[in-house]
This record gives C-alpha cells, sequence and structure tokens, in this order.
C-alpha cells in the first residue's frame, strides 16, 4: 500500500508540522508499493526496476528505507451496538496483536465510532495507552462509519507514513459525510486505508452498501480483509503490518508537472517481476494546504 | 380513565416484550388498540392521536418502521387532519428511505444478492416514500403553518428530491422565523441542511458560513462540526478544518444537548418517552 506523504525537508526534524505544508520549495511524494507474484512479495529490488509516473510524466525516484520514516497506525473501530460479545473480543485480541508489531517508534492512534465519533487515544499516548482503551470499549448506538473514517484520516500527523484500519461490521446508518466525500479526503490524505471486516453471511463484501468501502481502500493503495470468521482477525492485523512492512518506499520529487489538483500516479515494475499495488494518486488543493 | 390506563398498561407491556424479543407484543399492542376503539368519541379524540404518536415513535426508535406504521395508519384514518400525525408518519418513511436497507441486509442471511436484484425497485420505493413524506409534511403545514419542524423536514426532503432551489426556499423560511418560536433543534438542522446545500452546488464559503451558525444553535452538535470541518477541508484550510473536528468529537460522551442530527435521522420528531409520561400523568389519581 501506498502513502504519498507530501513531505518537506522537515522530514527529519524533530518538530515536524502537524499538518502537511506546501511553504517551501522541496516537497517529495512517498509511495508504499507492493509487488506480488503469485501471491507472494517480490524481494530485492531497486529503484531502476521501478518506473514511476505523475500525471503520465515520468519521475526520478529513489528507494526510501522503511526505518527513515515511522508508521502512523490509526485504529478506527466500530464501537456500535451491533459489535459485541465474541466480535469484540476477538477484535480486542487482534488489536493488541496490532499494537504488539509496531516498532517503539511507530505512533499509534485510536478513534471510536457509534453514532457519536470520540478521539478515544491521540497520537502520541504509548501504545499501552491505545491498548488500554481498546479494551475498555463498550458498545453501544448506531452507526456513523464515513465520519468515523474521516476522523481518523484527519488525524495523523505527517511526519510519518499512516495506515489507518477501519474495523467495522455494519453498514453505515448515521454518517453526516458520505462515501465520496470521504473517498476524496482519503486520496488527498497521505493514508493508506485498510478495512477489516467480518463475513458472517455469504457474499457480504458485495452488498451495494459496501462497495465504497472497497473503492475508498483501493483509491489509497489497501485492501478489505474479509475474516472468514472473527477468529481469524488477529491474523488479518498481523498480515496488514507485515504487509506494510514489506512494501517499497519510493519517493520522489515531482517534475514536470503542475502541482496543484489531482496527481494521477502510475507505477510499473519494470520486466513484469510482479503486479504492483500502490495508490492511484494524490491531491494538492488550490493554493495548497494551508 | 380506566380505558385509557388500561390502553396505556397494554402499550408498556407490548415495549417490554418487544424489548425482549417476545413474540406476545403484537397482541399486547392490538389490545391497546382494542381498548382504544371503546372509548366515547371526545375521549378519544383527546388520548388517541397522541397514543398513537407516542407508540409510533417509540416503535421508530427501535427501527421497528412496521410497528410505527402499524399505529399511524389507523390513527389518520380516523383524524386525517392531525399535523402531528402527518408530521411523525412523513418522519417515519423519511427514516425508512435511510435506514431499512441497512437494518435489514444486516441479518439476512443472502440479502446482498436479493437487494442487487431489488436495487431498482427500492430506488422508485425510495423515491415515492421520499413524495409521500413530502406530501405530509405540506400538509401538516397547511393545518398549522407554524410547525416550524415539518417546515425544516420539507426542506430536506425536497433537497433529496433535487428540488434544490424550492427546497432552500423552504430553509431559509425557518431561520427567517420569529426566535421566540423557532427551537435551536430546528434552527440548527435548517442551517445544517442550507449548508448542505451550498456545498453540494460548490459555494463553500456559504456552506462554511451555514455550518458555523449551526454550531451557534447547537455548540455541541457533532455533524454541523464534521460538516464544517470538511468544507474547510475542501477550502484547503486544513488546520481550520482538523480544529473544527477536534472541537466536534472533544465532547464525545459529555454531551449536555444530543446533536439533533440523531433523533431526525431516526424519525424522533419528539422524545416517546415524555409523551407516554404526559399521557400517564393523565390517568394517574
Amino acid at each position: 500500500v501506498t502513502a504519498p506523504l507530501l513531505m518537506l525537508a522537515a522530514l527529519a526534524s524533530p518538530q515536524a508540522p502537524a499538518q502537511p505544508t506546501f511553504g517551501v520549495s522541496v516537497e517529495n511524494v512517498y509511495l508504499d508499493v507492493f509487488v506480488v507474484r503469485e501471491g507472494v512479495s517480490v524481494p530485492n529490488l531497486s529503484a531502476a526496476d521501478f518506473e514511476v509516473r505523475d500525471q503520465g510524466v515520468r519521475q526520478d525516484v529513489r528507494l526510501a528505507q522503511h526505518e527513515d520514516l515511522p508508521l502512523t497506525a490509526v485504529l478506527v473501530f466500530d464501537a456500535s451496538s451491533s459489535l459485541s460479545g465474541q466480535r469484540l473480543k476477538d477484535l480486542q485480541a487482534a488489536s493488541r496483536a496490532l499494537l504488539a508489531g509496531l516498532r517503539e517508534r511507530d505512533e499509534a492512534a485510536l478513534v471510536g465510532f457509534s453514532h457519536e465519533l470520540s478521539v478515544m487515544v491521540p497520537q502520541g499516548a504509548h501504545h499501552s495507552t491505545v491498548r488500554q482503551a481498546i479494551d475498555a470499549i463498550t458498545p453501544g448506538g448506531a452507526t456513523a462509519v464515513w465520519d468515523g473514517l474521516y476522523t481518523g484520516l484527519k488525524l495523523p500527523r505527517s511526519r510519518g507514513r499512516a495506515l489507518v484500519v477501519l474495523f467495522t461490521d455494519g453498514e453505515d446508518n448515521m454518517s453526516w459525510l458520505s462515501p465520496d466525500q470521504v473517498q476524496r479526503v482519503a486520496e488527498e490524505s497521505n493514508a493508506i486505508v485498510h478495512v477489516v471486516t467480518i463475513a458472517d453471511v455469504p457474499g457480504f463484501m458485495e452488498a451495494p452498501a459496501r462497495k465504497p468501502l472497497r473503492r475508498v481502500a483501493d483509491a489509497t493503495g489497501g485492501k478489505v480483509w474479509v475474516a472468514g470468521s472473527s477468529s481469524d482477525l488477529q491474523a488479518t492485523f498481523l498480515r496488514i503490518l507485515s504487509e506494510m512492512q514489506s512494501a517499497y518506499l519510493l519517493t520522489y520529487e515531482p517534475t514536470g508537472v503542475k502541482r496543484e489538483g489531482w496527481h494521477r500516479i502510475e507505477v510499473k515494475v519494470k520486466g513484469g517481476r510482479g503486479k504492483v499495488r500502490t495508490r492511484s494518486g494524490y491531491f494538492i488543493p488550490p493554493g495548497g494546504p494551508r | 380513565m380506566t380505558l385509557k390506563a388500561a390502553v396505556l398498561l397494554h402499550t408498556d407491556r407490548a415495549f417490554r416484550l418487544f424489548d425482549r424479543g417476545d413474540g406476545g407484543a403484537p397482541l399486547e399492542m392490538q389490545a391497546a388498540s382494542q381498548l382504544l376503539s371503546l372509548m366515547d368519541a371526545s375521549a378519544e379524540q383527546a388520548f388517541g392521536p397522541r397514543w398513537a404518536r407516542a407508540a409510533a415513535l417509540e416503535f421508530s426508535r427501535h427501527g421497528k418502521w412496521d410497528g410505527a406504521l402499524g399505529v399511524l395508519d389507523p390513527a389518520l384514518e380516523d383524524h386525517p387532519d392531525d399535523p402531528l400525525l402527518l408530521l411523525a408518519r412523513g418522519a417515519v418513511l423519511e427514516s425508512l428511505c435511510r435506514l431499512d436497507h441497512a437494518l435489514r441486509v444486516d441479518r439476512r442471511e443472502g440479502a446482498w444478492a436479493q437487494a442487487r436484484a431489488r436495487k431498482p425497485a427500492e430506488s422508485g420505493q425510495k423515491r415515492a416514500r421520499l413524495e409521500r413524506a413530502e406530501s405530509h409534511y405540506r400538509q401538516a403545514l397547511a393545518l398549522r403553518k407554524d410547525l416550524l419542524h415539518a417546515r425544516v423536514r420539507l426542506g430536506r426532503v425536497l433537497q433529496l428530491l433535487d428540488q434544490t432551489g424550492e427546497s432552500i426556499r423552504e430553509l431559509e423560511a425557518v431561520v427567517a422565523s420569529d426566535p421566540a418560536l423557532l427551537e435551536a433543534r430546528d434552527a440548527y438542522l435548517a442551517r445544517l441542511f442550507l449548508g448542505y446545500a451550498h456545498e453540494h452546488a460548490g459555494a463553500l464559503d456559504q456552506a462554511v458560513s451555514e455550518y458555523e451558525r449551526a454550531l451557534g444553535a447547537v455548540p455541541d452538535g457533532q455533524a454541523a462540526a464534521v460538516a464544517l470541518s470538511h468544507a474547510l477541508h475542501r477550502e484547503g484550510r486544513w488546520p481550520a478544518s482538523l480544529e473544527s473536528l477536534q472541537r466536534g468529537v472533544v465532547r464525545a460522551g459529555q454531551r449536555l444537548v444530543l446533536d439533533p442530527w440523531w433523533p431526525y435521522v431516526a424519525g424522533q420528531i419528539e422524545d416517546p418517552a415524555e409523551l407516554f409520561e404526559e399521557l400517564r400523568a393523565e390517568v394517574t389519581p
């Protein structure tokens, strides 16, 4: 999965800005790129193996090290009344596994949503605080999936690679924002969105109301993970992290393209050495984020 | 007095059984309705519509739309000119459009395939429901033009029916009402819906202004804070957008006033608990 982190020279600075800023001349796009062949990650590729086009214009890319950028994992939890009993217990166990997989320098945050939104643990707290908050979740109320995801997308500060993991077992019934509105925000963000859901019945994700979840995940280079049963969730979370850590982190300074507006990104691996999954683009609003 | 008490007793029992998932609940509601029909005309006139409204709102609160319509329809046959019954029925139809599908597909195995097959029919059904809701709100307003919540809902339904110009006129009429008569809830919702109209027309500055005014009416309103955050985000004012969002979520669990958007979606034109309390007080010696 990919995160175009539109970042500045401040990348290495300990005083990173709280929001993406475009006030200086140097801007880098960061992309998480997954290369898979026959279901297995393809290792040992170099920057020269990739061809990246921004708005159709070929870019000069280099391979950044994962260690260069910490990861910010925002867990967006459906805490509505439909999530209770064993489902909740399994989710809590899975999220503990996700947190255990984070490095010390990675950051985590927790957003809970029913009809009401809550930043249960803001970014920057210790992982154990997130773990305790997850264990204390009490389900109840209606479901505002899209407003919850919007909150999760807005939360991460820009100094790291952002991973937003949305867990929901139901359909939205209370959001103010529409799926299209949130998708656009997701495309503009530097976050990779994964959706984890439980499939209690056949064809669960084929329901028309759930298609927008898949669209958001696809647009950011993420995936929808349908756990066959709630007990699969722990393995699912670990798979997401492991996949994130196996991604190639490509970076480039956009050249030859207009700065503002939607930037369509195409990434290929030369010589057909694997299938690429990455985000479809990024967006800079008029005037840039202020 | 005794008949009213008996109606309320059976109604209470019905909702307790519903809560427990007990199949005997409909029989209790039937008993309540039969007792109601035994009242003399003037007693029924004073009690029946309010009971029906309270029961329908309680059904709606549980997402039991059939139950709500099952109470409202006979009540409206007997009292076709009751504006609050018309408003309640419109609200149920409006909620059905948004919530019915979501509730149904979560509970029925294999419902997705059926949902796909039903899609065109459902789309038509949704529009028909919205048009009926519109008609109910118009009738209610013809009977009581000061019923501002009906005008708010009329404005929203017109918006959903793509009649944007007329929707804006109705919503602006709400916010221009005598402040002494305009409840904070209705001012909030009207501003929220006006913001939506402007945002979808691309007039972000106006949308921001309306969302801010909505928050002026109900500072704890989460939907308006999210809406404002999103409009600011679209304007590229990202720090302000984040600030608005944070303002909206920081009060989670501590709100003094519920966001009026939540009961709006659930079709709650009033609090059924308060209505039932009022009715009970009348039969308490």
